[in-house]
């Protein structure tokens, strides 16, 4: 796979000495769409906004296409930007905001018109040419931002929360929408969030940042099956985390003792080493456990039930330690109540220390 | 930032720009003062500036001006005050309105004119003082001049208290009350205190105008001379610059001083007051016995006002005044069609082509410091604004020594003028640029970066489209500022260039008070339509830009 955007040793230090982006690598392919996922202060939107000149980087490099272009203004980058309160210009129209960029490449007259309304089209704004962006809808504003950095046909496409400002069920419509057009077109695709739910639904690749570094890079499903720390285990989805302790070594495998049973656990890179005895915390994710009858498997107590259509979650409690369960509620089928006694059994190859 | 500047040759040419502005405007004449300050024969001498300020009558001049500006800081002050509580939380309907109106409406008074309507309604052949009440006195002096200048800046007090009365929080006085404190003692326990930062702001800023103000001591001083006065006379009547220089700079440092330590204040009284704003509700009344003074003191001072005014427009219609009443429009024909058309025409044209340069660089400078990351911006803020904080007597001695030479001969030319009415207005620009480009999302500037336009693109585009309203009225004000302003340009006059203020003094010397009287009326309906002009552009807030 050969890089399309290439990070290499990118270092940004904010006056003051925070260090926001601290020796970031990243290569995304032609065509990909990667997520930077992470809490706030992770440095995810200050890479983003060294890729598109706002911050100049203290160290390391950007290529985009085979260039450099940490060296360029922002405005010749060609790596527009959906910002993440769209900043669409008050006062201009939707159809001079989208075809700002192209008016100030010099394009005028047909040619100007034609690819606004494309643009405009292909976003699903076409009769809205003439208003004022304050007319018009959060979702409706989100799709001129975005018409706006498309009809330039840049290189790179930079999202930074484009969504964070929509509604819930609007943010899960828009975002299959963008998925779409970004896959229609073949456009490469940077894209900063901090909701996982949106960065699985979007991206090829997720890269998920703590501390001004990649702690994970990988396919949404190999970050959630696969976590490689503690961290990024919390921060994708939900997890239960155990006390547990080593009790031998099966090949790459661990043997640990939680829960009040054996289990054969993958070890995360710092895990690898850890000697018998060794307190460690076990992962297991909650659709990972399954309930059955009470006496088989570990025994557990209901503390709460929350049902949320189709599944339920429940609060479950094995001696002091608190698990959260996933439970498949078919129509007509059984909900657990408070009180309730349970067994749990673990699906095979799914626990992990860290 | 050494690349950024190379990668933006346009910032680096505006910065270059402005730089070059204030040096040779403002920090060229302020320098040429302080050269001929210590300049003796043989170069560097302080001997004749300290003769100069150990004689007794300078001595006297220094101790009237300190004195006149802390009497008059102090009073207006305490005026502007009362007018702000009696319009914030005592009255209320047309009687609230009319006081405000009365407040702001000598906010708009050229220089001279309510100086001139003092003589009309109070001098030796004063309408109340004579005719009605039959005495015999001399309004010119300390207590004159006090009088005028209390009424012209004690609006300056007003806005400010007004504001921070607005915004207090109902909710400290109820609880005050709901703890158990009378009426009285809440005002002096929680609501005086909370206005404390107005004190020191309204005193230090009346404090600067009142020194820095030439008009009043001219006409109505009589002998009590003071430094603004003293330095005018030096050049005009005794040719001695060196006395002119030396008066100028014990002027100086007290104004800028004290105007900086203001500018600190009020920025910090900002937070505050914005903080201290909160639940709703809505604040009482002082009772009876804070209540009932306040507004018949109030009424007093703005039935006052209004008298003034009436004086200068009737002035302006009859021959002489309380002398001879009879009506004539003699002064009108002599001011609009005489010598006098002149003058209307020359400054109108120079305060218009000023308007559009210092608005232009207040916001060039505004912009740099607001929106680059120039290294040494904030210098553009504080040396721009020496030019609102000298006093303009001093200001424009400065021109006169700076530019009466090679090589940049200038004196008498329309430059020297349009240098002296932008270097007063630009700094207003500039501060009201810096809040309209504080309320403007960055984001929307990188966006535009972002989609490929460059700097000035950006700038042109959609920078100056978005701070369209503050430009505007920075225009228009600086148009009004222009149109009367005197101590910067007294001292610049020449028979090429005829400026109403200056011609308004030359009227009231030759004992023309009609003429004066009918320059003054032209002159407030000029400063009026702007204001009208702009708060039907703007709203309220434009008023406010007055002070």
């Amino acid at each position: 796979m050969s890089a399309f955007l290439r990070l290499t040793g990118l270092r940004k230090v904010f006056p003051g000495g925070a260090v926001a982006v601290d020796g970031l690598d990243l290569d995304v392919a032609e065509g990909e769409l990667v997520a930077l996922l992470g809490p706030s202060g992770c440095g995810k939107t200050t890479t983003l906004r060294c890729i598109a000149g706002f911050e100049d980087a203290d160290g390391g490099s950007i290529e985009l296409a085979g260039g450099r272009i940490d060296a360029l203004p922002p405005e010749r980058r060609q790596a527009t930007m959906v910002f993440q309160g769209y900043a669409l210009f008050p006062h201009l129209s939707v159809f001079e905001n989208v075809g700002y960029g192209l008016r100030v490449r010099g394009v005028g007259g047909e040619a100007l018109r034609g690819r606004v309304d494309a643009a405009l089209d292909l976003v699903g704004l076409g009769g809205l040419s003439a208003r004022r962006p304050q007319q018009l809808s959060g979702g409706q504003q989100q799709r001129v931002a975005l018409a706006r950095a498309l009809v330039l046909e840049p290189k790179l496409l930079l999202f930074d929360e484009p969504l964070s400002n929509l509604d819930a069920k609007l943010r899960e419509q828009v975002r299959l929408e963008i998925r779409g057009l970004q896959q229609r077109l073949g456009i490469t695709s940077v894209y900063v969030t901090h909701d996982q739910a949106e960065a699985m639904t979007i991206a090829d690749r997720i890269a998920v940042m703590d501390g001004g570094k990649i702690v994970q890079l990988g396919a949404p499903r190999e970050i959630y099956e696969a976590p490689r720390s503690r961290f990024v285990a919390d921060f994708i989805g939900r997890a239960n985390f155990v006390r547990g302790t080593v009790r031998g070594r099966v090949g790459d495998e661990l043997r640990v003792e939680a829960l009040g049973a054996l289990w054969r656990a993958t070890a995360g890179p710092a895990a690898v080493a850890y000697a018998e005895g060794q307190a460690v915390e076990v992962m297991i994710r909650p659709e990972d456990l399954r309930i059955e009858v009470a006496g088989s498997g570990v025994p557990a107590t209901v503390l709460s039930a929350s049902y949320l259509g189709g599944q339920a979650i429940y609060q479950l409690s094995h001696a002091t330690e608190t698990l959260l369960v996933v439970g498949v509620i078919e129509r007509g089928g059984r909900l657990l109540k408070r009180g309730d006694s349970v067994g749990l059994r673990i699906a095979e190859g799914t626990v992990r220390v860290f | 930032m050494v690349r950024a500047l190379t990668r933006e040759p346009a910032v680096a040419l505006m910065a270059m720009g402005v730089t070059a502005g204030i040096a040779l405007t403002l920090l060229y004449p302020l320098a040429s003062v302080l050269g001929e300050l210590v300049a003796g024969e043989n170069g560097f001498d302080l001997t004749p500036l300290v003769r100069v300020l150990t004689s007794p009558v300078a001595r006297t001049t220094i101790g009237n001006t300190l004195l006149l500006g802390l009497l008059s800081g102090l009073l207006a002050t305490l005026v502007g005050l009362a007018f702000a509580l009696a319009t914030g939380r005592v009255a209320t309907g047309p009687l609230r309105t009319a006081l405000r109106y009365a407040a702001l409406l000598t906010l708009i008074a050229p220089p001279f004119a309510l100086a001139l309507a003092t003589i009309f309604l109070f001098g030796r052949q004063g309408l109340i003082t004579k005719h009605l009440l039959g005495m015999e006195v001399s309004v010119y002096g300390l207590a004159g001049l006090l009088f005028v200048q209390v009424v012209t800046f004690f609006p300056v007090a007003f806005l400010i208290f007004d504001g921070l009365v607005r915004h207090m929080d109902p909710a400290l006085e109820e609880a005050a009350g709901n703890l158990g404190a009378s009426r009285l003692r809440v005002m002096r326990t929680v609501t005086l205190p909370l206005l404390r930062p107005g004190f020191a702001a309204a005193f230090l800023i009346i404090f600067v105008e009142s020194l820095a103000d030439l008009a009043n001591p001219l006409l109505i001083g009589g002998d009590f001379n003071v430094l603004a006065s003293s330095t005018y006379l030096a050049i005009v009547g005794e040719y001695d610059t060196r006395k002119a220089v030396a008066y100028a700079f014990v002027l100086m440092l007290p104004s800028v001083i004290a105007y900086f330590v203001q500018r600190i204040w009020v920025e910090q009284a900002t937070v505050v007051t914005v903080t201290g704003r909160a639940s709703a509700g809505t604040l009482r009344g002082f009772g009876a016995g804070v209540s009932a003074p306040l507004l018949l003191g109030t009424s007093l001072v703005a039935v006052l006002v209004v008298l003034l005014y009436a004086a200068i427009i009737a002035g302006a219609f009859t021959q002489l005044l309380g002398i001879n009443n009879s009506l004539t429009l003699d002064n009108f024909r002599f001011v609009l069609f005489g010598i006098g058309s002149r003058a209307m025409s020359d400054t109108t044209f120079l305060a218009a082509v000023a308007a559009p340069l210092a608005t232009l660089f207040g916001f060039l400078a505004g912009w740099l410091v607001v929106r680059t990351r120039l290294p040494g911006r904030s210098a553009f803020d504080y040396l721009t604004m020496l030019g609102a904080a000298a006093p303009g007597i001093v200001l424009g001695l400065g021109l006169l020594l700076a530019f009466n030479h090679p090589p940049l001969l200038l004196s008498g030319t329309a430059a020297v003028f349009v240098i002296a009415f932008s270097i007063r207005t630009a700094p207003l620009a500039m501060r009201s640029s810096i809040a309209a480009l504080l309320q403007i999302d960055p984001q929307l500037e990188q966006a535009s970066a972002n989609l490929g336009a460059g700097t000035l693109t950006t700038l042109r585009r959609i920078t100056v489209p978005l701070v369209r309203g503050a430009l505007l009225s920075g225009l228009i004000f600086s148009f009004a500022r222009n149109m009367t302003a005197l101590s910067t340009i007294a001292l610049l006059v020449t028979p090429n260039w005829r400026i109403m203020t200056a011609q308004i003094l030359n009227e009231i010397d030759a004992q023309r008070l009609g003429s004066g009287a009918a320059y003054s009326t032209i002159l407030i309906v000029i400063v009026l339509s702007t204001v009208v002009l702009l708060r039907r552009l703007f709203g309220r807030s434009a008023l406010e830009l007055a002070a």
